[in-house]
């Protein structure tokens, strides 16, 4: 076999190979929309295949959220605190059920969060801002405490009515122990506490998980981190006897009584009234709370109906201006035009089939940036094609011509690609959702052109040359 | 086909009617700025609020909208309308945009009950993240360019060459930013990926021209460095005018057919390829001219003086 048939034969591998990353993702458009819907709801391994849409063109709802690290306790790391409030947030979206959702740490304390499809982002916000602050504090046992709670009691008032606004009842609040709050026991109706200020939040919390005490008892047991168990400890050293109220979203959960110092950071809590409200409490500890409060600082939401809209006319755009480039191609270099054609052609397959492998998101601009690319990968054909022209002109045959066009240009069309190939890269690494998108497709379709429009072109020369059916060539 | 065969224009001799076109095109983008009060950054940079609505009946009034949000207490807001939909943006001035969302909407809603709205889009940046992102542009712009500086001063082993080239780059941008300024097109990221892709587009043009005077100069060792300029500048014209019809085509078609989020990307990439072609023409190679020609003649200077001092 000749080395020109084996190079062909590769370049039909890959176009094969193409075709068949392709074939699922075509599959998938034909399908209709409640197929789709249910192959998303059975999380069907085609999902894994099929092009991935970005949120401007799916829908969906784009999050960047910032842990407060202003309400984190004085020993707990920042770091920490956002590791665990991105554990927390994404096992409240899986509850949800969202496909294919992604929770990313960015920075220092920022969170990105994409919800690719969801039909109701209020709720799914509703979710993941729930801050549920969980604390530890001590139960005000005073004097000045039982005279706020027989104040309660008179007036009728629920904690969360005076919390929301505590200047209208001035004597409760002269009365108030200095830090101190009132709140609603999850128990028990009426039952409020006083507590002094949080001592610990959820943030330093490692663990919680249900076990069982001497007699057999349902406990929960839990676990600090060591900074955490370090301040628990002296917590429990200078409070034996008192209670601990563990508060959750502003309501105790439970009020434990310290026996003894705890110095390793492992406490059990027991007195639950049974196995089942002890694995509530185990659940409402682990995931309930975030270390800190997040608060949403980015927000990008688009509805399916604009991101259906958006699809069809970047795709009409984009296949406009790139059938006029088609046309325009054989129409003025007429036969290497079909040729640049074909290489155009092999372009887009092979990059579409790339996104696909490796699951790069196609956004609205990167649907631009795959027209753009086509017009671009052009350039390589037609400064060979102008080149070759110029050899014509000074009296050369068709083959030391189209020789010569490729040698003397290879190295022009490797430095302009390269040029814009670092535009690129540095859009990717400092560019957004949309942007990143934008880049990928033209760094890609860039890599690919190198070879579709040199390598494929000058392929499809030297066979038509060995198998004479080009004997004069026209440009 | 052919659009032309072979040229002959004098693009060096004529250099200096360019540079004066160069210099007006920045003068105009220094007008547009002090004209318009400076660019209308979008809220991706300036931080705030963008709702894109819709009615089952798009007949509505956008004054009775104006009216309808000014009623919900907000004061400072844009409003933009186009065949199937209504652009609300609000910058800054705000205190939780849910509360916000929820006010607008409320307050639309109210005023035309019988025709149900639809939010399309919403999107909401704060001042930290508005801040983040214009620091990240700056870095994108600043890095890509000394990338490019390097590269190109790297492959012509000439660090005037790769400046030549970054300052037709920089003329498009500033020009291109002038266009944007001048149209009221709101800066938002998306023009930064413009304006980047715009950038590598025009080096793209300088490299292969400059590639081109490369190998003349080794060609044709006796003619005068400006003769060779202009016969490789006349070489490459052709492949520069169809490869930038080629984007220029597909640009225009975005900026027809591509809708809403794609028309200010179109925009910049339509009159950027236009600069792009005109920078390296006629900014780039008459500017590796004058710094080579001045260069030289330090050079000759140079060598004067140390013969004369050598009597």
């Amino acid at each position: 076999m000749s080395k020109i048939n084996w190079k062909l034969w590769i370049t039909f591998a890959l176009l094969a190979f193409s075709v068949w990353i392709l074939w699922p993702s075509l599959k998938w458009s034909m399908m209709s929309v409640d197929k789709r819907e249910q192959a998303e709801k059975e999380k069907s391994p085609i999902l894994g295949k099929v092009l991935k849409l970005g949120l401007d063109l799916k829908g969906g709802t784009h999050l960047l959220l910032e842990v407060d690290s202003s309400q984190l306790g004085g020993n707990i790391k920042i770091k920490d605190a956002v590791d665990r409030a991105t554990e927390i947030i994404r096992s409240r979206i899986d509850q949800f059920g969202v496909a294919e959702p992604m929770i990313v740490k960015q920075g220092d304390k920022w969170i990105v969060v994409q919800l690719p499809g969801i039909k109701d982002p209020q709720a799914a916000k509703a979710l993941i801002g729930k801050t549920a602050l969980l604390e530890f504090r001590i139960v005000n046992t005073s004097q000045k405490a039982s005279e706020v709670l027989a104040l309660f009691r008179k007036k009728g008032i629920t904690p969360s009515q005076y919390r929301e606004n505590p200047s209208s009842y001035h004597d409760i609040e002269t009365a108030m122990p200095e830090g101190g709050t009132i709140f609603e026991s999850k128990e028990d109706t009426g039952t409020y506490y006083v507590l002094d200020k949080v001592l610990l939040t959820g943030a330093a919390l490692t663990n919680a998980k249900v076990s069982f005490g001497e007699f057999e008892q349902p406990a929960v047991s839990i676990e600090f981190n060591k900074d955490g168990g370090r301040v628990f400890a002296d917590i429990t050293e200078k409070n034996i006897e008192r209670n601990l109220a563990i508060v959750l979203d502003g309501i105790v959960q439970s009020a434990p009584r310290i026996n003894v110092k705890i110095p390793d950071g492992k406490a059990l809590i027991t007195g639950n009234s049974d196995a089942e409200d002890a694995k509530l409490l185990a659940t409402a500890l682990r995931t309930g709370a975030l270390p800190a409060p997040v608060k949403i600082i980015e927000e990008r939401t688009v509805g399916p109906s604009l991101g259906d809209d958006s699809i069809k006319k970047g795709f009409m755009s984009s296949l406009i201006g790139i059938m006029i480039v088609f046309v325009f191609m054989v129409v003025y270099y007429r036969t290497s035009g079909i040729i640049a054609d074909i290489a155009l052609g092999l372009n887009l397959i092979m990059l579409m089939a790339t996104m696909a492998y490796f699951q790069f998101t196609i956004t609205l601009p990167g649907v631009a940036g795959i027209a753009l690319t086509l017009a671009m990968a052009v350039d390589a054909n037609v400064l060979i094609l102008e080149r070759i022209r110029e050899e014509l002109a000074i009296g050369k045959t068709a083959r030391v011509a189209v020789d010569a066009g490729y040698k003397k240009v290879f190295w022009t069309i490797f430095d302009a690609n390269l040029t814009t190939l670092i535009a690129a890269v540095f859009l990717f690494e400092f560019g957004t959702g949309p942007i990143k998108g934008f880049a990928v497709t033209l760094s890609i379709g860039l890599i690919i052109s190198m070879f579709t429009s040199v390598t494929v072109t000058k392929l499809i020369y030297e066979f038509l040359f060995k198998e004479n059916l080009l004997l004069k060539i026209k440009v | 086909m052919q659009f032309f065969k072979s040229m002959d224009i004098d693009f060096i001799g004529s250099r200096r009617k360019f540079f004066v076109v160069a210099v007006s095109l920045l003068l105009m983008t220094i007008t547009a700025f002090i004209y318009r009060g400076g660019p209308n950054y979008g809220i991706d940079f300036a931080g705030g609020v963008l709702m894109q609505i819709s009615f089952r009946d798009n007949n509505t009034a956008l004054h009775d909208i104006r009216s309808a949000i000014e009623e919900a207490g907000v004061k400072s807001f844009e409003l933009q309308s186009s065949e199937n939909f209504i652009l609300i943006r609000a910058k800054k001035t705000l205190k939780s945009q849910e509360e916000f969302k929820n006010l607008i909407k409320d307050s639309i809603q109210a005023k035309f009950p019988d025709n149900p709205m639809k939010v399309e889009r919403i999107e909401y940046v704060g001042p930290a993240v508005g801040e983040y992102l214009s620091k990240q542009a700056i870095y994108a712009f600043l890095f890509a360019f000394l990338g490019m500086v390097a590269y190109v001063a790297f492959r012509f082993k000439s660090g005037l060459w790769g400046i030549a080239a970054v300052l037709g780059v920089i003329h498009d941008i500033i020009a291109c930013f002038g266009f944007i300024i001048l149209a009221n097109k709101e800066v938002n990221i998306i023009v930064v990926a413009a304006l980047l892709t715009l950038a590598g587009y025009s080096i793209n043009d300088t490299i292969v021209l400059f590639d081109r005077i490369k190998e003349n100069l080794k060609l044709c060792v006796k003619e005068n460095f400006a003769a060779i300029i202009n016969k490789s500048i006349n070489e490459v014209l052709v492949r520069t005018v169809v490869t930038s019809l080629m984007v220029f085509i597909v640009a225009s078609s975005l900026f027809f057919f591509g809708g809403e989020v794609l028309h200010t990307f179109a925009y910049i990439m339509v009159i950027g390829t236009v600069l792009g072609v005109f920078s390296s023409v006629f900014i780039c190679a008459p500017f590796v001219y004058e710094l080579e020609i001045r260069r030289s003649n330090r050079l000759k200077a140079a060598i004067k003086q140390s013969v004369t001092r050598s009597k």
